[in-house]
């Protein structure tokens, strides 16, 4: 909007209200609407069922459906186990340990079980991505293995296919590439399973001139990018809130968002929990939306999305973590003196986080002073990247979109994700999409990418396959099914096994060769 | 102008007005009638079951206790009916080619299960757990009747909600020790109220009326 509502003055005379932004603007379509007590669109409703007439067969309806209660209960039958299963008591649930995957990293969690039926996910109290927390993304995960909505059988060109029509013509596909298979392309999201880097690799070994694209839409990409800034070097970030005393978060809503928000809600939880007001942490918000994080700050500074670059800029200045000139913006300096005063006071009992959305600026910035206070090794620890292959996405993805439009894409394999509705707009993913012959897309969902690709090959749930992938620390875990997968689908890793090996290979049967020696 | 109406009419219109008005109480009494028939609420009516298993033979006949099918029942909600396996323990060897129990061997070798009718059928409004009844005292023989005499099973009792509170209202008159749970042909001794009183506090029985005991 390149209107500045907030700045405008108040009439003199009389303070103006207004109802709708073309009011307020004056726009000529608005003026009419004011005049006029109809839309000019508007038609009248002239069904003969009028609302007195709905509200009585709706009432009537409402009455009559009590007398269900008085007749019989109808028959009802059991069906009893022919065989019945190690330790199952009908009535009562089972649990079982697996892990979701949250944007890539796996959170650790207990899984409720039903007569064979998961149905409730919570928190697993040894997993050190949880503590016994679950996150929004982990409880509704459930709903998406039931979802009436799911992709339930290969389609091929919208029409039903079968498994083995599909091996048939990839191979043919694949085989008709040059020989070293240049014009077979990949894209998924962004994989921290070794079990499925370990098949991807096996593919790229078969066909040596195949690339391999990630791309995640919300991916830590400024995260990384102010990682290379700071180091040279992709890293991963950790911090440690119950080591931290005082806390500042820079546009990041580490409470309730991102892949780690339970271990940091529940570590930042732990350090409040004392009633002393001075053992307690203290929590400094700079924001540029409400968040919940900045609803739990004990002190917060709304800022516009571009001025917490600015903040940051300053903030570095005034502790001498990088040399950057005081900036002639003297606004909220009083806050900005606090804040630097408190963090230099707790040296090494501190943490800076840098929103996700935030510019790799910032990121680069908070590494800075993290640094500078000490935190280093206390509240803020760095491992390696856990991406089982680190890369510049955007530009991964710019290259794939190029290649496209060249024709140099034979045969184009999309795991999960759903570029055609969320890749950047100006790469028209989708008219690119047209120049592939063969476009396989393997998803949950029949959706927008589905619709431009020749193959839609349903993959299974997490809840349905076996897995595996890493925590925020790098750490493995293990996903085990929790029920047969219920429509005709595989899992990525059995799906690229079966390109690479002998096909009918299941989850279980790969997983010995490849979990057992990789953690 | 003449009288249209002979004295008689007085007596015909309180008549009719008696009439109208034990009409509507009839009607009343035939509804609550109903609803507390065994047509209604299916008490005593043996259900068609695909095999025609009998708890006379094997409960009273062979002494099989209650928990070697329902497995379950002391520990959940729900009284486990054993798996098809559980019959071939004896029937691969026993009646093994009876015709009455193809079924059966049918289900286990094609891995179908069984499908049973279910007997005793609670509104699905109405929490109910076996477990905690059996725990604290209930007999089997209370809700279900002389089983052991069931050729065909069939619902003893009328599984309403007042045959329930007569019991939740008053515990002491049907509880019996927990070593006689099982017991079918258990008798109350003469002094059961007293000995009800000295059960209820030694398993800490509460009298549950609340509508939320049953109705969460």
């Amino acid at each position: 909007m390149s209107k500045d509502y907030e700045s405008r003055e108040p009439d003199s005379r009389a303070l103006r209200y207004w109802r709708s932004l073309g009011e307020l603007d004056g726009t000529a379509r608005a003026a009419d609407l004011l005049h006029t007590e109809f839309d000019p669109h508007a038609t009248e409703f002239i069904s003969p069922l009028s609302r007195r007439k709905f509200l009585q067969l709706s009432a009537a309806s409402f009455a009559l459906a009590g007398l269900v209660g008085c007749t019989r209960q109808p028959e009802e039958e059991i069906y009893s186990y022919v065989e019945q299963p190690e330790n199952v008591i009908p009535g009562k649930p089972m649990f079982f340990a697996t892990a979701v995957p949250v944007a890539g990293t796996l959170q650790g969690v207990l899984v409720e079980s039903h007569l064979g039926r998961p149905t409730k996910i919570e928190g697993n109290p040894d997993h050190p991505a949880s503590l016994g927390a679950s996150s929004v993304q982990s409880q509704a995960s459930v709903l998406e293995l039931y979802d009436p909505d799911r992709s339930k059988q290969i389609l091929r060109a919208g029409l039903p296919a079968t498994w083995q029509d599909f091996l048939q013509q990839i191979n043919t596909a694949l085989n008709s590439l040059n020989g070293d298979g240049s014009r077979l392309h990949l894209l998924t999201e962004t994989i921290t399973s070794p079990a499925l880097a370990d098949r991807i690799k096996a593919l790229l070994e078969k066909y040596p001139g195949a690339q391999w694209h990630q791309f995640d839409t919300a991916g830590p990409h400024s995260a990384r990018e102010g990682a290379m800034l700071a180091f040279g070097r992709p890293v991963n970030t950790i911090c440690r809130l119950n080591s931290a005393k005082v806390v500042l978060a820079l546009d990041s809503d580490f409470l309730a968002c991102g892949q780690d928000s339970t271990r940091m809600a529940r570590e930042f939880a732990a350090m409040r929990a004392g009633d002393d007001r001075t053992t307690m942490n203290r929590l400094y918000s700079v924001e540029s939306t409400m968040t919940p994080t900045g609803g739990k700050a004990d002190h917060r500074l709304p800022l516009r999305y571009l001025e917490i670059e600015t903040f940051t800029r300053g903030l570095a200045a005034a502790l001498g973590a990088a040399a950057i000139p005081r900036l002639p913006n003297g606004k909220h300096a009083d806050w900005l003196g606090a804040v630097a005063r408190d963090l230099a006071a707790n040296h090494g009992q501190s943490v800076v986080i840098p929103g996700a959305h935030q510019s790799s600026a910032v990121h680069a910035l908070a590494h800075a002073i993290n640094a500078k206070l000490g935190n280093v090794g206390r509240s803020v620890i760095y491992t390696e990247a856990i991406e089982a292959q680190d890369s510049d996405q955007l530009a991964s993805l710019r290259a794939l979109a190029a290649d496209m439009a060249a024709d140099k894409v034979g045969v184009h394999l999309i795991l999960g994700g759903n570029p055609v509705y969320d890749a950047p707009a100006d790469l028209n993913f989708a008219g690119k999409l047209k120049h592939v012959k063969s476009a396989v897309r393997i998803g949950l969902y029949d959706d927008e990418t589905s619709e431009h690709c020749q193959w839609q090959i349903p993959v299974s749930h997490f809840l349905e396959s076996w897995g595996d992938g890493r925590t925020f620390d790098g750490s493995g875990s293990i996903l085990q099914p929790l029920i047969m997968p219920l429509y005709d689908s595989r899992s990525f890793i059995e799906i690229l096994d079966a390109l690479v090996s002998a096909p009918g290979r299941s989850g279980y049967d790969i997983r010995p060769n490849l979990l057992a020696d990789k953690f | 102008m003449p009288q249209l109406f002979s004295r008689t009419a007085n007596t015909i219109v309180r008549l009719s007005l008696l009439a109208a008005a034990l009409v509507v109480v009839f009607a009343a009494a035939m509804g609550a009638m109903i609803v507390r028939s065994p047509y209604e609420t299916r008490q005593s009516e043996v259900r068609q079951q695909p095999v025609p298993f009998s708890h006379e033979h094997h409960v009273g006949g062979l002494g099989i206790d209650c928990r070697y099918c329902h497995t379950t029942v002391e520990q959940s909600s729900f009284a486990n009916l054993r798996p098809t396996k559980t019959c071939l323990n004896c029937h691969s060897q026993m009646w093994a080619v009876a015709p009455a129990l193809k079924p059966v061997h049918e289900s286990y070798l094609s891995g179908e299960p069984l499908h049973w009718v279910r007997v005793h059928d609670l509104p699905d409004f109405v929490y109910f757990n076996h477990s905690i009844h059996v725990n604290k005292g209930i007999g089997c023989e209370t809700c279900h009747g002389r089983v052991d005499k069931m050729p065909l099973t069939y619902q003893a009792e009328s599984l309403r909600m007042g045959w329930c509170l007569e019991c939740h209202r008053h515990p002491e008159e049907y509880v019996r020790p927990k070593d006689r749970v099982f017991d079918m042909a258990y008798v109350p001794p003469a002094n059961q109220l007293e000995l009800g009183k000295k059960l209820m506090r030694e398993y800490h029985i509460q009298r549950l009326t609340s509508c939320s005991t049953c109705h969460r």
